[in-house]
């Protein structure tokens, strides 16, 4: 270290013989030659907007925005200075615009960029966390990203599917102990069943429901879920998102009993051990009445408050704080603040009529949001009304109007607490740069895993299952059309721990079965019945696969194995895996045998495909012993199969990427990844790329054999 | 390293103290200019301090890192924060002036030197100062400043300018305070 110092003073001296007393102002200065720390140490130092300014200049400052050294000093002195952000999601003039603020900055809103919006047109913000955000899509409500808005870098995280009938709460929030983001979903959801009555009502079923909850918790480190169980209180959907404090979450529960009593009660999160925590409410607390009607939690200067309305209405609220984070003792009313009727408020009593309200169901009239670190004001959201500051010494308002705010009223708010815009990469994905005039959608796409939409489409089961009757598959005499949300899936026979949902079989007039297999933890493979051969192609997961001479074989996604008929084989895996198998009655012809083949996709050839302009890829060998082949074929968006073929062959086939048309017959179908197609001999057949990004399938093809 | 007192106006006033008081060091530059300064105040670089308590200080301390011009602002400043009774509202106004009228490479040469020497409140001061200068300044002032081209292809700018428009717009003048 010392001696890297050593020589970038030097280097500065060679540049800089001159004696500054003189004036000159050609010295040189350039960060280049100063120690990293102290670069850390200046840049640290500045507001988020001249930081981001900063990386603007040049490849090596920008890259700068990856330092974690930068980012923790960064968080760590905004955090000390209480620099509070405040998030703008508006709809007028434009619908879905971000805007942020630097309140006691230079108070100017500032445009967020949203990439995102190619795929999400409609989100809302779940919540904010040293800056990032936690998004949700609000017409796909299992879809939930984080963006931070700095580095443009956007994560998807895994979706997991959803109850019927669900109200859900969310969490979102950071822990510095375990240097992880976790995003909490609540799910409470209920079940319908049948109950036996007793023996004296003869017998009787009635129908009864129960209420039930989950917890699952999402983790940025392993980027996964997690089901955490169930938890034992009833938490008010409105005060969802849960405010962070003291590295947990906090939310209002309905009634309930509490310390003996029926009260409302605040309930706890700990985002670092995953434990709920009841935190007495402060009126309980101080009066005998324990009445508390309802009120909102925020979080001022790192300590949890709570806004309790009170007599005479109409927004008049009692502000305690918790002074000392686990003593309940320590609730302090700290402000009261009287009634207020801001003026836009009043003009908007007369335009209300005519306008739409953003998610105002179940707000509150006064939401708490944070305190003014240069005045002590308090700054309070009226419902509909703007923004103000309260003065507690003098008890006076004041509006706050800032430089290219958005119209409140068609506006939601989001504090980032005391925290600056986080410098965090989310160095799964990133969001390049667009390049040939092709917007930065399809590079959200390609981050994920490869064959994703398989299991993940976009049309997916949990989209359709409100939708009375509806189903894109199709099943006719010479072809079917299968989509996932018409997928059945049962236990597969001789297998342990799998689900499979059978695609093709005889019944439809193939001489071949295809199915899809979901593995489960400790799950195993059965055997194929007598003289059946059997494909095994991965979607999603790592299998092992022992092979008839004990040999074990890893799986990943992409990879493939043939095993001849009557080969003694299992395939095991012990977390979630789906696999897409074919299987059909061997053709013998004599003096020939297949073998085992094992194999990945990538590792194979591309083959020659005259006068077509798709890539093709055989997974098997074509020699004579194989009876059958399986095809990958890939076409960019636009392409199409040259030949309209009709032949004797039949075909199972999956889209593993991509979407397109594709003729079969007289009929004209949409496909996308996950679909799986039943082609008879003879039917027509033809198939064009459209879409975004390329398509890929996969396609089971009879060969070798004579048709007689 | 094991490190003395290194607090010279103690309340305390031991022999030891008064001692370096009446001591004179001489500092020699890179460009060989020769300076001198109490022992009390060249105490307050920790690197000078461990210089002399390694007794290799001889009589001049050669210091082929700083150049004159700089190390005489340097003195300045370690006089001013071993002066007997100046108190710390007085230093602090000091420390505003003092880094006050510095251009940014002066500043710059400054922060080398605080570092090299380890005065911890200099370099903390100069720091800020150079903090204070860049905010809110324009990419272009930026990029001016610290002799920095831009090294991103011109539809790359083109991309940053139209994502995050703001930060082109409203920013301070570009003439430096």
């Amino acid at each position: 270290m010392e001696s890297r110092n050593e020589t970038q003073i030097k280097k500065t001296k060679h540049h800089n013989h001159k004696d500054h007393d003189d004036g000159d102002s050609c010295t040189y200065n350039s960060f280049a030659q100063l120690p990293h720390e102290i670069v850390i140490d200046i840049l640290s130092r500045l507001p988020i907007t001249s930081l981001i300014r900063l990386t603007f200049a040049c490849r090596s400052f920008n890259s700068l925005s990856g330092d974690p050294n930068l980012v923790n000093l960064h968080l760590s002195r905004s955090s000390m200075n209480h620099s509070t952000c405040l998030i703008f999601h508006s709809d007028y003039p434009i619908r879905n615009q971000l805007h942020f603020l630097q309140l006691s900055a230079d108070d100017k809103l500032r445009r967020i960029h949203t990439p995102f919006a190619v795929s999400m047109p409609e989100f809302s913000i779940l919540g904010s966390c040293n800056g990032l955000l936690c998004l949700i899509n609000t017409l796909f409500p299992e879809s939930i990203s984080l963006y931070n808005p700095f580095t443009r870098d956007y994560l998807e995280l895994p979706k997991n599917y959803d109850f019927q009938d669900q109200v859900i709460v969310y969490g979102f929030g950071f822990h510095p102990g375990t240097n992880d983001y976790k995003v909490i979903k609540i799910a409470y959801y209920t079940v319908s069943f049948y109950h036996r009555m007793a023996r004296n009502f003869r017998g009787f079923k009635t129908h009864q429901t129960r209420q039930e909850s989950e917890v699952r918790v999402y983790s940025l480190s392993r980027n996964a879920w997690e089901n955490k169980g169930t938890v034992p209180y009833r938490l008010e959907k409105w005060s969802s998102p849960g405010i962070l404090v003291s590295g947990r979450i906090h939310w209002v529960s309905r009634w309930g009993k509490f310390n003996g009593r029926l009260s409302r009660a605040i309930i706890a999160y700990d985002m670092a051990d995953d434990s709920f925590h009841v935190i007495t409410n402060p009126v309980s607390v101080s009066g005998p009445s324990g009445r508390w009607a309802g009120c909102n939690l925020a979080a001022l200067d790192g300590r949890l408050c709570a806004a309790v309305p009170v007599a005479p209405g109409h927004g008049a609220l009692d502000i305690w704080i918790l002074k000392e984070y686990g003593a309940s003792e320590s609730w302090v009313k700290e402000y009261s603040v009287g009634v207020y009727y801001p003026v836009s408020m009043i003009r908007q009593e007369v335009e209300r009529s005519v306008r739409v309200w953003r998610n105002m169901v179940g707000k509150k009239l006064v939401r708490v949001l944070c305190v003014l670190r240069s005045s002590g004001e308090v700054v309070l959201e009226y419902r509909g009304g703007g923004l103000v500051a309260y003065d507690p010494e003098s008890g006076s308002f004041r509006e706050l109007v800032y430089d290219g705010m958005p119209t409140i009223y068609q506006t939601t708010l989001h504090v980032v607490q005391s925290l600056s815009f986080a410098l965090i990469t989310l160095s799964l994905v990133e969001i390049s740069f667009c390049q040939d005039g092709f917007c930065s959608a399809p590079s959200i796409l390609n981050a994920q895993p490869l064959y994703w939409k398989v299991t993940q489409p976009t049309l997916s089961p949990s989209h359709l299952q409100d939708l009375p009757g509806f189903t894109r598959s199709v099943y006719k005499s010479d072809h079917a059309l299968i989509t996932p949300e018409s997928h059945v899936f049962s236990p597969l026979p001789e297998w342990t721990n799998t689900l499979g949902a059978y695609l093709i079989t005889p019944s439809m007039g193939s001489h071949f079965v295809m199915y899809l297999a979901k593995m489960q933890e400790n799950s195993k493979s059965g055997l194929p019945p007598r003289d059946v051969e059997r494909f095994l192609f991965v979607l999603q997961g790592e299998v092992t696969l022992t092979d008839t001479s004990g040999l074990k074989h890893k799986l990943e996604v992409d990879s493939y194995a043939y095993l001849p008929p009557n080969a003694e084989h299992s395939v095991q895996s012990d977390a979630s895996v789906t696999l897409v198998i074919f299987e059909r009655r061997y053709d013998y012809l004599e003096n020939h045998t297949t073998e085992q083949i094992i194999g990945s996709t990538d590792k194979q050839p591309l083959l020659e495909t005259p006068g077509e302009v798709f890539e093709l890829r055989k997974l098997l060998p074509t020699s004579l012993p194989y009876d059958f082949n399986i095809h990958i074929m890939d076409f960019q968006p636009g392409e199409f199969l040259n030949v309209k073929e009709v032949h004797y062959n039949q075909h199972g086939l999956l889209l593993l990427e991509g979407q397109g048309i594709y003729r079969l017959g007289d009929s004209w179908y949409p496909i996308q990844a996950g679909d799986t197609i039943w082609m008879a001999p003879f039917v027509p057949q033809w198939y064009a790329a459209l879409g975004k990004i390329k398509s890929r399938y996969l396609l089971y093809k009879d060969v070798n054999r004579n048709p007689l | 390293m094991a490190r003395k007192n290194r607090n010279p106006v103690g309340k305390n006033v031991d022999p030891e103290a008064q001692k370096k008081k009446t001591r004179t060091l001489t500092l020699k530059s890179s460009d060989g200019q020769e300076f001198s300064i109490s022992e009390s105040a060249a105490v307050l670089s920790i690197a000078i301090e461990n210089m002399v308590e390694d007794d290799c200080a001889g009589g001049v301390i050669p210091l082929p890192l700083v150049d004159g011009g700089t190390l005489a602002r340097v003195i300045t400043y370690l006089n001013k924060h071993a002066e007997d009774g100046a108190s710390d509202e007085e230093k602090r106004k000091f420390d505003e002036e003092f880094v006050s009228g510095m251009e940014m490479g002066v500043l710059f040469d400054v922060v080398l030197a605080a570092n090299y020497l380890d005065i911890r409140g200099l370099l903390r001061e100069v720091r800020r100062r150079i903090a204070d200068r860049m905010k809110n300044k324009s990419v272009e002032w930026v990029r001016k400043t610290f002799h920095i081209e831009s090294d991103f292809t011109p539809e790359e700018e083109e991309q940053m300018k139209k994502e995050f428009a703001w930060a082109w717009e409203g920013v301070d003048s570009d003439v430096d305070d």
